[in-house]
């Protein structure tokens, strides 16, 4: 790793450089003064070192003129000559300020005396109309212009409590000094919440971008694995599906919609500083589990950011496109160390199902079928007529998937800190099964810890964090909803030897429970871990490098016993070997200066750059002809083995810089710009520019509006930039070959892999957020509106090639363009703010629109079928379904060019199933030491019908949905369903048809109650005694019902062969210590 | 100032250092071409490669394609069951977007053709490749082009001539004539005869020889009607005394049979071929998958040995059917026997014969006829003019060569027969059908190419 060394050293030699600098400027002082009054010299010596003079005007007052003529004195020597002869003495404090008072003679000690002092803020500035009063006394006084305050009697050891309209109310002590300095903290009003935006902080008021957060308190009472589930609905523009209720399932995350016609649409993930990669390591594994978020604990998450529009996201540059999602995780405290211990337990069960067909509807349907068709049913063909018994009856739905899933979370976290260092140790540990039979599992654990510190002068911040996670998976690999389809009348699982059935009677039955007999086993660690270190050698100026490494390792093993099979074919056990290894670091320097000008303008200012690394490297080894099944833990028990190996390596690098201009709090300006290189990209084309410009006008502050009652916050703010995408995969631009599958006598063979092309580059996306941003009533109501719109163009597509050069595509740029619009809001409010009773709520809606706008020469393209101009990238190219003939009962569909045939050349209807709107609604409620919550979720969309997509030809012997009962029986039937049939005429060539038509769409609309939670505080007086500080109870529960016409089992995943998103309760305790 | 110039020395050497950094190897499991062509070895493993991706996906028309499809484009082969098949059963073929056509056939006849294009054209400009190697090389590259363009020129007529690795070239080709087609597999396979090996290397016969350019000339000379061409590269090949006809029919498609004059091995370590494993019913209860059809069955005389070995029944349903069993083998996990035969010397025979008669010589033509007829226990011909001698070959290939890549139907497209032939029993039949359709997405993807008539 001499990069690193190298890396360190640079940032070694800054830090040095810096050092040096400081020295030279902060500390030496050149002045010629003749006869000037002593405020005026202080002025020039502020100016020069960075130091502040805190003085009262009666001192000042009796002091003498100063004459000096020094040129790179120490700033002790120019003081001392300053003072000479002066009835003034000095002190300097926390290397910022100098404290300058009157000579006074020793007085004796008397219980009261004078107390003076100066309140400044956080800028060192002095705050004037700030109460002081002494504590336990009647004496109170308020800061006058320079921020000086003083008592004429004034307790020894007098506790002073200061409060002011804009800042917290503290009590200071003040000890035996004479004089106090006060630090005002500025009271945190909702628009102070911090808003992180990777790089720099910002706060919701001055924020020039579009940034969605969700915080600890939200997170925490979601009953959920990934983190990426308690975003679900609640930030608009960010649009999440699960793809089953398996634990460990995938999301799916598109912000703002989908930019890239071929290539990826992920978002940037970001864990404290640290790139993750949200792809799955699992290589053989059937089931759409092990995403890579399930290790990271939802408990151990602060915050999360989700970066929208080009001024957050343009600092990421090629990889902003698709948005970025943010996650911090927590950090220790200031304050007495605390152990906070949480355990919960939970049950999951499939909420929305779809009822199958019982025996008795069955058996009707399949007779039904023969007699349509004027066929008898065969031993050849119908064995679930003939040869299963017709009076049995199972519920596959409720044999198979109605298991209730067990969740386990137990979590505890010490946490704690002093001034300059803060610590923080969490380990946890989660399992939850599965809702099918068997004994299925995931389980993790994960250790945390962070640890910060800061030098007595705040010039030096460490921050280090670490987590190590490991997760077993041994779910079954496959997904048993599969089986609904059995006959309803399917034998028993086991015969009388406890072994697998395969058939009744001679007639063959595809045992569900097989998958469950084939064990499957993934075990993942994950260590992250990063670091920062900051350096300020002046006031403003601040030297940063992080530094963060990621590591990934899976073993797979997959077996299928001959247990599992059926003994008919005498078949061979066979497993398979897998490891996978993902590795990847980052290293950045940045340095930060910030300059304040008066009250008018505020300069931040930032550069830096970043170097990233990631490996993937892995291989399985496939073994088949396993003659028994104890040999299945070992690749030598194997008759052959195959063995696939992959490598990849990304490179990239950066630089980066970002200005903020804020002039009186009531104009901003953000600018950002970065400057990426890939080595994902040829020779020539590696680097390219990225950069946005934000704008924001706070309204409220103009003369015209302060004050306004009713209009408390008033923001109008937009942005404009560009950002990439280059997530197109690895080494597209080699000319290379690889191995192919199997060798050739004994000797590798070669395949050429690509053509040589460096000839493509990045993904460019345009973007403009128009929002407004206001506040209501003092800001208990918050309202925001964005409308956005984006334009992603120069398209990295598989450009078709005739496949008579030896490829069929080349990756290309393309001039194609797709536009992302649509409009945000939100809405918060503090409906009741009471101390016994509080309500507040939250909402947002999306309505986003995608749409191509241009892809020249698409009509003779390869891509004439699956893209259209004008319509969203998620295009279905459909036969238009013309209903059910009334005379023969088989769906029909229009023969567009009445050439006799239905064929791919009359799918030219095009629908999508793109969300019209979506949105989430959030109530809390406090009654006291109760706490509730309720959490709406409401999708707008059109989704697939599955009796027609995922159904083979009603009338086989294969279940159906019960409400398959609406079909054709006889000529003049107007139904919903096409006759039954068991031939391969019309019908069942229609019912082919019919997933590839019109017939399939349907409304997939829902509203669902996402989550409510209920927790009780029990009253801190009664466990005193047991040491314990808090104590929380609470209910929790997740997807508790939906409300939808769908016409299918979820209409968030719609599919009949991954089970749903789980409806999850859980129950539990937090206890504080 | 000082720190201006020093954040400026700092950015220049951040921005000037990092070019190497994005530098990446390619992927260990990956080579450069320029790195391949850099040793015998790899180069080597270049033309393995197409061998061994040539058994790789069994649909293609080099593991079972040819035989399936054009064998039911013929009065030869039948699936069971209907399926999206029945159009080549039919000759109606309607939907020119179908994909089988595209994926199995011109995508994979392309693909290898690009492969071996690659390999001349890195051959020519390495330095690192020894003579021999080279040569070698070459000339299995040259066989295979010529043997991939034999199959596309007889299915889709005229097709683009791609004879270089640059894509940029090939990608601006339109169709060529038939006849600049052939002219360009006879320049490769001339070369290929010149400097191939005429040994079989440690008696493997699944690499081409000298022998195998012969064998595919003879073919490309009988298709292109050039008798004495034609001959002599089967007399060639006959009296070369490296093959021999294996006296019992069901030892014919073993591997590194004596018969045999290049096969391809089956690479797949779980099974034998692609057609036993397709086309071997399941069980004993399944019915077979590719069926003979009914009037080639019927053809067959009485005492032909070769009705018991290479066509096998099946009652199913209270029908037999009659499915191809030259390859016998089918079972999963079970040792290779079989090889994949694409050249034989029982068409060398049957070549001459065709050959000589068009050349009136019509004993030495009944001889060479009577030699396959005498291997399969029947008498000899009963033919006698040219003309009935021709019949008789033609008869005598539909059995012989039955459910081999795909002779039936270019024997009949070969001889103008296939109008005359299959007009009569499938009903749909048009003239234009003994060209395939060129696939659509190519016709996209490329608008110089003009679609066959009838399509």
């Amino acid at each position: 790793m001499d990069l690193f060394s190298k890396l360190h050293a640079w940032t070694g030699s800054i830090l040095c450089a810096m050092m040096l600098i400081s020295s030279a400027r902060g500390q030496t002082v050149s002045l010629s003064v003749k006869a000037e009054p002593i405020e005026k010299v202080f002025l020039l010596i502020e100016k020069q070192t960075g130091y502040i003079f805190i003085y009262s005007t009666e001192a000042i007052a009796l002091s003498r003129p100063v004459t000096l003529n020094v040129k790179d004195e120490t700033l002790p020597h120019v003081l001392s000559l300053c003072f000479k002869n002066q009835p003034l003495n000095y002190t300097t404090m926390d290397n910022k300020h100098i404290i300058v008072k009157l000579k006074i003679e020793e007085k004796p000690v008397s219980p009261d005396r004078e107390l003076k002092g100066k309140v400044v803020n956080e800028n060192g500035e002095a705050v004037a109309g700030v109460t002081i009063a002494i504590k336990n006394s009647q004496s109170v006084t308020i800061s006058d212009n320079s921020g000086h305050f003083g008592f004429n009697r004034a307790p020894d050891h007098a506790i002073l409590l200061v409060s002011g309209a804009e800042m917290q109310s503290q009590e200071v002590s003040v000890g035996n000094q004479d004089f106090i300095l006060i630090h005002a903290q500025p009271k945190l009003g909702v628009l102070d919440e911090t808003i992180i935006k990777g790089y720099y902080k910002t706060s919701r008021k001055f924020n020039t971008g579009t940034v969605g957060k969700v915080t600890a308190k939200d997170i925490a009472t979601q009953p959920v694995s990934n983190p990426l589930a308690a975003l679900q609905g609640r930030v608009s523009g960010l649009f999440i599906t699960q793809s089953s209720g398996l634990p460990g399932s995938q999301f799916s995350v598109l912000i703002r919609g989908r930019n890239s016609i071929q290539n990826g649409n992920e978002p940037l993930y970001i864990v404290d500083g640290v790139i993750f990669s949200p792809d799955k390591l699992t290589l053989r594994s059937n089931v759409n589990v092990n995403s890579p978020f399930n290790t990271l604990v939802p408990d151990d998450i602060e915050s999360i950011e989700v970066l929208k529009d080009a001024d957050a996201t343009s600092l990421y540059g090629s990889r902003g496109a698709n948005g970025v999602i943010l996650i911090t995780t927590k950090k220790g405290k200031e304050g007495k160390p605390q152990l906070e211990v949480s355990l919960s337990t939970g049950w999951g069960r499939v909420a929305r199902t779809m009822d199958y067909m019982n025996t008795r509807q069955y058996l009707e349907m399949r007779r039904e079928a023969y007699t349509n068709d004027g066929m008898i049913p065969s031993a050849a063909d119908a064995g679930d007529l003939l040869s299963f018994d017709t009076t049995r009856y199972t519920d596959w739905k409720k044999q198979l998937i109605g298991g209730t899933a067990n969740l386990t979370n137990s979590q505890v976290r010490y946490s704690g800190g002093s001034m300059n260092t803060t610590f923080s140790v969490s380990s946890n540990y989660y399992r939850e099964t599965t809702v099918f039979p068997g004994n299925f599992s995931d389980q993790h654990f994960s250790f945390a810890s962070a640890l910060t510190n800061r030098s007595n002068d705040n010039k030096f911040n460490f921050s280090l964090s670490g987590n190590y996670s490991q997760e077993v998976n041994k779910l079954v690999n496959q997904d048993l909803s599969g089986f609904l389809k059995l006959p309803p009348n399917g034998p028993a699982l086991h015969d009388a030897d406890g072994k697998l059935t395969w058939n009744e009677n001679g007639w063959w039955f595809d045992n569900p429970l097989a998958p469950a007999y084939r064990p499957y086993r993934a075990e993942i660690d994950r260590l992250t871990a990063s670091s920062s270190i900051s350096y300020s050698p002046l006031r403003g100026l601040i030297f940063r490098t992080n530094g963060g490494m990621n590591r990934q390792h899976l073993n797979e093993k997959n077996q299928t016993p001959i247990a599992s099979l059926d003994p008919t074919y005498n078949p061979k056990g066979s497993a398979s070997f897998g490891s996978n290894d993902l590795q990847s670091w980052i290293v950045e320097v940045q340095g930060e200066y910030n300059y304040r000008f008066r009250n008018l303008l505020r300069l931040k200012t930032m550069f830096g750059s970043s170097w990233q690394h990631s490996r993937t490297e892995g291989n399985v080894q496939d073994g088949t002809g396993y003659t028994s099944d104890v040999l299945l833990n070992t690749i030598n028990g194997a008759a052959s083995v195959s063995i696939t190996d992959h490598y990849s390596k990304y490179r990239y690098h950066a630089l980066f810089a970002r200005i903020e201009m804020n002039y009186r709090d009531k104009w901003i300006v953000n600018l950002t710009g970065r400057r990426d290189g890939s080595s994902r990209f040829g020779p020539g084309n590696r680097y390219a520019n990225f950069g946005a410009a934000g704008l924001a006008w706070i309204f409220t502050s103009e003369p015209f509006l302060s004050g306004n009652k009713f209009l408390s916050f008033g923001k109008i703010r937009m942005s404009y930039g560009l950002a990439g995408n280059d997530q197109i995969g690895n080494y597209q631009y080699f000319d290379t070959y690889t191995t192919t599958l199997y060798p050739f006598l004994g000797q590798a063979g070669l395949r050429p892999l690509r053509l040589f092309n460096p000839d493509y580059g990045w993904e460019q996306k345009a973007n403009v957020d128009l929002a407004l941003e206001t506040g209501l009533f003092n800001n208990r109501i918050l309202l925001n509106a964005v409308f956005f719109r984006s334009t992603i163009g120069n398209q990295i597509i598989q450009y078709t090639l005739p496949s008579q050069t030896g490829s069929t595509g080349i990756t290309r740029n393309f001039p194609g363009l797709v536009e992302n619009k649509g409009w945000e809001f939100e809405v918060s409010s503090k409906n009741i703010t009471g101390s016994k009773f509080s309500w507040n709520s939250s909402f947002n809606l999306t309505i986003p629109r995608n749409k191509l706008l241009r892809f020249p020469g698409l009509e003779n393209s390869s891509y004439a079928s699956s893209y259209k101009i004008g319509e969203p990238l998620n295009l279905r190219f459909l036969y238009e379904y013309t209903g059910i003939d009334p005379q023969t009962g088989v769906y029909t569909f229009t023969d567009v060019n009445r050439d006799g045939f239905i064929n791919s050349l009359d799918r030219t209807q095009t629908r999508h199933t793109n969300p019209k709107f979506y949105g989430g609604l959030q109530n809390n409620l406090t009654f006291g030491k109760l706490e509730a919550s309720l959490f709406l979720q409401f999708v707008k969309q059109d989704g697939i019908e599955p009796m027609f997509a995922s159904f083979s030809a009603p009338g086989f012997s294969s279940n159906q949905p019960v409400y398959l009962a609406d079909r054709w029986q006889k000529p003049g039937d107007n139904a919903r369903y096409q006759r039954y049939t068991v031939t391969t005429g019309p019908a069942y060539f229609a019912a082919f048809r019919a997933p590839n038509s019109t017939a399939i769409i349907t409304d997939a609309s829902f509203i669902r109650v996402k989550n409510i939670s209920i927790a009780y505080i029990l009253p801190a007086s009664r466990l005193k005694f047991m040491g314990i500080n808090t104590a929380r109870l609470f209910v929790h529960a997740q997807n508790l019902f939906t409300i939808t016409s769908y016409r299918g089992p979820d209409p968030e995943n719609q599919s009949v062969t991954a089970i749903p998103p789980l409806r999850v309760i859980t129950i539990g305790g937090r206890l504080t210590f | 100032m000082k720190l201006n110039l020093i954040l400026a020395i700092l950015i220049i050497f951040l921005v000037t250092s990092c070019k190497k950094f994005l530098v990446v190897d390619p992927p260990a499991n990956q080579a450069t071409t320029d790195r391949v062509f850099a040793s015998n070895e790899t180069a080597i493993a270049t033309v393995n490669g197409i061998y061994a991706e040539m058994m790789t996906n069994g649909s293609q028309f080099s593991a079972s394609g040819i035989t399936f499809y054009a064998g039911m484009c013929a009065d030869e082969l039948r699936y069971y069951g209907p399926s999206e098949r029945d159009e080549f059963i039919n000759n109606a073929i309607a939907d020119p977007g179908q994909t089988t056509l595209e994926l199995y056939f011109w995508n994979m006849a392309y693909k290898y053709i690009y492969a071996a294009n690659l390999t001349i054209d890195k051959l020519n400009t390495s330095s690192a490749i020894s003579k021999a190697v080279k040569d070698q090389l070459n000339s299995e590259a040259k066989f295979i082009r010529a043997f991939c363009y034999f199959y596309l020129v007889n299915l889709f007529g005229d097709v683009p001539l791609a004879t270089t690795s640059d894509y940029r070239v090939n990608e601006k080709l339109g169709r060529s004539p038939v006849a600049a087609v052939y002219d360009q597999i006879k320049i490769d396979l001339n070369e290929a005869v010149t400097l191939l090996t005429p040994e079989y290397n440690n008696g493997e016969r699944v690499r081409p020889t000298r022998w195998a350019a012969l064998a595919l000339s003879a073919r490309v000379y009988l298709y292109l009607q050039q008798w004495v061409k034609a001959e002599q590269f089967a007399t060639e090949i006959i009296n070369s005394g490296k093959h021999s006809l294996v006296a019992n029919p069901s030892e014919v498609f073993l591997m590194n049979s004596n018969e045999a004059i290049w096969q391809l091995l089956p690479v797949n370590p779980a099974f034998n071929t692609w057609e036993g494993l397709f086309i071997l019913p399941a069980s004993v209860t399944a019915p077979p998958t590719y069926i003979f059809d009914g009037s080639l069955v019927s053809s067959i005389e009485a005492g032909d040995l070769r009705k018991a070995i290479w066509f096998a029944s099946r009652d199913f349903q209270s029908q037999t059917f009659f499915y191809p069993s030259k390859y016998a083998v089918r079972g999963i996990n079970v040792p290779i026997t079989e090889y994949y035969m694409v050249l034989r010397l029982a068409e060398l025979y049957l070549i001459r014969a065709e050959a000589r008669v068009q050349q009136n010589k019509v004993s030495e033509s009944i001889a060479d006829l009577n030699i396959i007829r005498s291997r399969a226990g029947l008498p000899s011909t009963a033919a006698a003019t040219p003309g009935e001698i021709l019949f008789a070959i033609e008869k005598e290939r539909r059995i012989e060569l039955a459910a081999e890549w795909g002779h039936r139907w270019f024997d009949l497209k070969r001889t103008n027969r296939a109008d005359v032939v299959l007009a009569p029993v499938k009903p749909q039949w048009q003239a234009t059908d003994v060209l395939w359709p060129l696939p659509m997405n190519q016709i996209r993807a490329n608008p110089k190419l003009v679609q066959n008539p009838g399509y």
